[in-house]
């Protein structure tokens, strides 16, 4: 039997180069056949190679049917094992279904040549034939149902499919008719006896043929490569060591040895070497190898399987094989696909590195803890330290004094909602110069939903920041409209416009009072001193008037005006500002909004006050919370309302009234002007400003401005 | 020489201010003069005077600063008072620097002001003596030609007649008539005399 197998063996490498090349993973299993279809070689030479590979599956058919005629039972037509079985089923497996009937007819021819050989009779003959045809097709089909990647015995998925179809259901389910067929013929036999010794006949060649046979198609045939010295010598050993306890265990004489069950299971301890060192392929074979074994011995009355009659011996014989190497094999598969796993994430780390190292922009992660782990290439050259300096927290120590604390209100409050977040802040670069970096990040989870830290990238936007500031720059009537100043310059010319008229007063009135008191009858110059305050106080209440002239509606510059447009630039101005407080913009435009007529300046002074406000109002309000709203829409036909709304303290009750007062402050720097004068422009553009509180929380201020077709 | 009664000199391109100004120094019983503008108060300005000078930062044409400046290198050291709208304090500092006495925020007390005025004026009377002396030797040296003046600096280099005849190629008479005439000029009796107040005119020494 051996002989035969060795035969069986030196025949189908060559007919696997041919007809049972096995596809590489990623290709479809089945795409031989097509791909030389479509291939310039014709259809001529697809069709020589078709007929080559049909001969050599009908030549193994032969052979292995030759070995089942050899392996009947005696006195019985009840044969031991199936080898063609497993040969025809995993030929099908690796061709294209719509050949399949070329192979089963190759199939047929090879079996009927092995039959008439063997003085079968015809009828008994046509049914074996078609019937085995049968069972490998349904046996194939049944696979390629479950299992759509490649074959290859890769995933515990494939093998269960591969033992349950191929190795139980099938051969049980294919046994009820043979079984009726043998014993209609006239056999003696009862009918479950036959059924049960047909069904773990077919089992047990599958689940000892088949897998071998679907590696060795997945890998073409080939030897695995980069076999270590190390661990050819392993397999000498392990596979020496298998023949020896094979040999001594189920070929030694009964009445030698003791036949115990505990000598059946010497092996396993090897069989589950087998299927942790060398995978489903290495398992495969010393399975094989140790059925081969306990065939040759139970045959010849060997072995442990012994004391009943022979049909009875091998029946135990192939319960006793399926109990061992359906969980080997599973065992083995399970251990190859974790490898397999692990080398796929090793893979993707690898591949996750070099991406990112070779990527232009500065990518980290961060643990659950906060604390960062990784750094790419950009980064460590930007900032011209090593991963263990920047490590931790370490590469906090480049980001500018100034923007830390910010940074990292920010970066832990986004950590503790498992929010992403986006900001900017100064990092110092590795010679030296703080540059701005726009810096974001998303949370990471596992698949269980447990946070993991970010992973973010930063980049440098120093550059656009300086074109933004000459921008800037450039509109000069836009530049002294910044808050500071505008208040400012209006402190001092109205300081000074009013002190000189108030010098004179005093110094006036205390000269009076001097000279009252030297000399009571002075009379004469107190009258002149008291006509000169008048005078001058006059002159104050002239200066206040021409101030407040200046807001009127007679001195402002009307023009057609879009809001929206005005607010984006408004907030293109403020950029930095909003970036220095973190407050995020949300804006609300309505579209199509009607143009309205004012001045564009003094509006945009309205807008910086009311942003400015809501900014200073969120001071103490979280990082990720501080957003303000700017919303436009249109009341009605003659009228567009603005409204800017903040998360911020709100206005107290008490202040409610007051705040559009003249100096009314909270603020310790201001000087209380910027609400009374905003409520001055919108009023003499014809609108009305007014505050209130969200219902939520912070504050919302509104203006409503006529539309420019209402002024007219 | 006697010390004359101390005026305080405003100057303001306020009239308001000026009028205000003076009022409250006369009912503390102190003079005034009051002058619109620095150009003003320069083509009128008596060098002898005693008192101080009360002045307005920002003025058109030379402002309080430069006026300071033009009477510093002048050789007037009568104190100031600087009056300012809203002084910051680059420009307090700078006049102080140059000797200001005060330095005022409108609108002043006056109170404030008064004290700072009689402080200002007990000072200059010290200085004034001093001021006064050179401002009359100047005008003294003045009034000698420019021979005389290059005799003179060769009288200070402690040469003789002959030696100053010799190195301005004049007659050893000449040189004497000048020398006469200079004594004559500068008020004074002896060499000694003349050399200490050539001294304290800044008159350097022939080489």
């Amino acid at each position: 039997m051996n002989g035969t197998l060795t035969h069986f063996f030196s025949a189908t490498p060559q007919a696997g180069s041919l007809g049972l090349k096995g596809p590489r993973r990623g290709t479809g299993q089945s795409d031989f056949e097509s791909n030389n279809l479509n291939a310039p070689r014709g259809e001529f030479e697809f069709l020589g190679l078709l007929l080559l590979r049909c001969l050599m599956t009908g030549i193994a058919y032969y052979l292995t049917t030759r070995i089942v005629f050899a392996l009947f039972l005696p006195n019985t037509r009840t044969p031991i094992a199936f080898p063609s079985y497993a040969v025809l089923t995993a030929t099908l497996l690796f061709a294209s279904v719509r050949y399949w009937w070329a192979y089963a007819l190759a199939a047929i021819c090879g079996h009927h040549l092995a039959a008439w050989q063997f003085d079968l009779p015809l009828a008994d003959c046509l049914h074996c034939e078609v019937f085995g045809a049968v069972k490998c097709i349904l046996a194939a089909a049944g696979i390629r149902l479950f299992v759509h990647a490649p074959l290859g015995l890769a995933t515990l998925r494939e093998a269960f499919a591969v033992i349950l179809i191929a190795a139980i259901v099938v051969p049980f389910a294919t046994s009820f008719w043979a079984a009726a067929y043998t014993t209609s013929n006239g056999n003696q036999a009862n009918y479950w006896i036959e059924w049960w010794n047909l069904g773990l006949a077919n089992a047990a060649t599958a689940i000892a043929l088949l897998p071998g046979l679907i590696i060795a198609g997945a890998s073409s045939w080939r030897w695995p490569k980069g076999m270590s010295r190390k661990r050819l010598l392993e397999a000498i050993v392990l596979a020496t060591a298998l023949m020896t306890t094979g040999i001594l265990v189920f070929t030694n004489r009964r009445d030698s040895v003791d036949a115990s069950l505990g000598l059946m299971s010497v092996p396993v301890p090897l069989l589950i070497w087998a299927a942790l060192r060398f995978g489903p392929g290495g398992t495969s074979a010393a399975l094989m190898l140790n059925w081969i074994l306990a065939i040759w011995g139970t045959i010849h009355g060997r072995g442990p399987f012994g004391g009943h009659s022979l049909v009875g011996n091998v029946h135990s014989l192939h319960c006793f094989f399926l109990i061992i190497s359906i969980p080997v094999t599973l065992l083995a598969v399970v251990i190859k696909e974790t490898a397999n796993t692990q080398f796929e994430l090793r893979e993707n780390e690898a591949q996750f590195r070099a991406m990112t190292d070779t990527a232009p922009v500065m990518i980290w992660k961060s643990d659950a803890f906060k604390a960062y782990t990784f750094f790419n290439h950009s980064w460590l050259n930007f900032t011209g330290r090593t991963l263990e300096q920047e490590a931790g927290n370490g590469w906090a120590q480049g980001v500018h004094p100034e923007d830390y604390a910010r940074f990292w209100g920010l970066y832990t409050d986004s950590c503790d909602r498992r929010k992403d977040f986006t900001v900017e802040y100064r990092l110092r670069r590795h010679d030296g110069e703080y540059r701005w970096i726009l810096a974001s990040g998303v949370p990471r989870f596992d698949p269980y939903g447990a946070f993991q830290g970010y992973i973010g990238s930063c980049v440098d936007i120093t550059n656009g920041k300086r074109a933004d500031l000459e921008i800037q720059q450039h509109r000069t009537e836009l530049a002294q409209l910044s808050r500071v100043t505008m208040m400012g310059e209006f402190s001092g010319s109205m300081a000074h416009a009013l002190n000189q008229p108030l010098t004179a007063i005093l110094c006036n009135a205390q000269a009076a009072l001097r000279f009252l008191a030297v000399d009571s009858n002075n009379l004469e110059e107190v009258r002149e001193i008291l006509k000169d305050i008048a005078e001058e106080d006059k002159r104050a209440g002239e200066v206040i008037k021409r101030l407040r002239a200046l807001f009127k509606k007679g001195e402002i510059r009307l023009h057609r005006l879009e809001l929206n447009g005005l607010i984006d630039e408004v907030l293109k101005l403020l950029h930095s500002d909003l970036v220095k407080h973190n407050v995020v913009v949300e804006r609300k435009l309505a579209e199509k909004l009607p143009e309205i007529s004012g001045d564009r300046i003094q509006l945009q002074q309205v807008m910086i006050n009311l942003i400015l406000n809501g900014c200073d109002a969120m001071m103490n309000t979280q990082w990720s919370e501080r957003r303000l709203w700017l919303r436009t829409e249109l009341t009605s036909e003659q009228s567009v309302k603005v409204t800017v709304s903040d998360r911020g303290c709100g206005i107290s009750p008490n202040r409610m009234d007051t705040i559009f007062e003249p100096f009314e402050t909270t603020k310790s720097k201001s000087m209380g002007l910027g609400l009374a004068v905003c409520k001055t422009i919108i009023a003499a553009h014809g609108g009305r400003l007014w505050a209130e509180n969200n219902p939520d929380t912070g504050a919302s201020f509104a203006f409503a401005l006529p539309t420019h077709k209402e002024i007219e | 020489m006697t010390i004359p009664s101390p005026v305080v000199f405003v100057v303001d391109d306020e009239p308001s201010i000026l009028k205000s100004v003076s009022r409250l120094l006369r009912s503390a019983g102190i003079g005034v003069e009051t002058y619109l503008s620095s150009k003003e108060f320069l083509d009128r300005h008596h060098r002898h005077a005693h008192g101080c000078i009360v002045l307005d930062v920002q003025m058109p044409g030379l402002t309080g600063l430069e006026l300071q400046n033009a009477l510093l290198t002048d050789g007037v050291d009568m104190p100031i008072i600087f009056l300012t709208g809203h002084g910051d304090v680059s420009m307090t500092a700078k006049a102080m620097k140059r000797g200001a006495a005060d330095f005022l925020t409108k609108p002043v007390d006056g109170g404030d002001l008064l004290e700072a005025v009689r402080v200002a004026i007990a000072k200059d009377r010290i200085s004034w003596v001093a001021r006064v002396e050179i401002a009359e030797i100047n005008e003294r040296v003045a009034t000698l030609t420019a021979r005389e003046v290059e005799v003179l600096t060769h009288i200070v280099a402690g040469k003789l007649n002959k030696q100053i005849a010799a190195s301005l190629g004049n007659a050893l008479q000449t040189v004497k008539t000048h020398r006469g005439r200079i004594m004559e000029k500068l008020r004074v009796e002896s060499v000694a005399d003349l050399v200490r107040l050539a001294e304290r005119a800044g008159i350097k020494m022939a080489q």
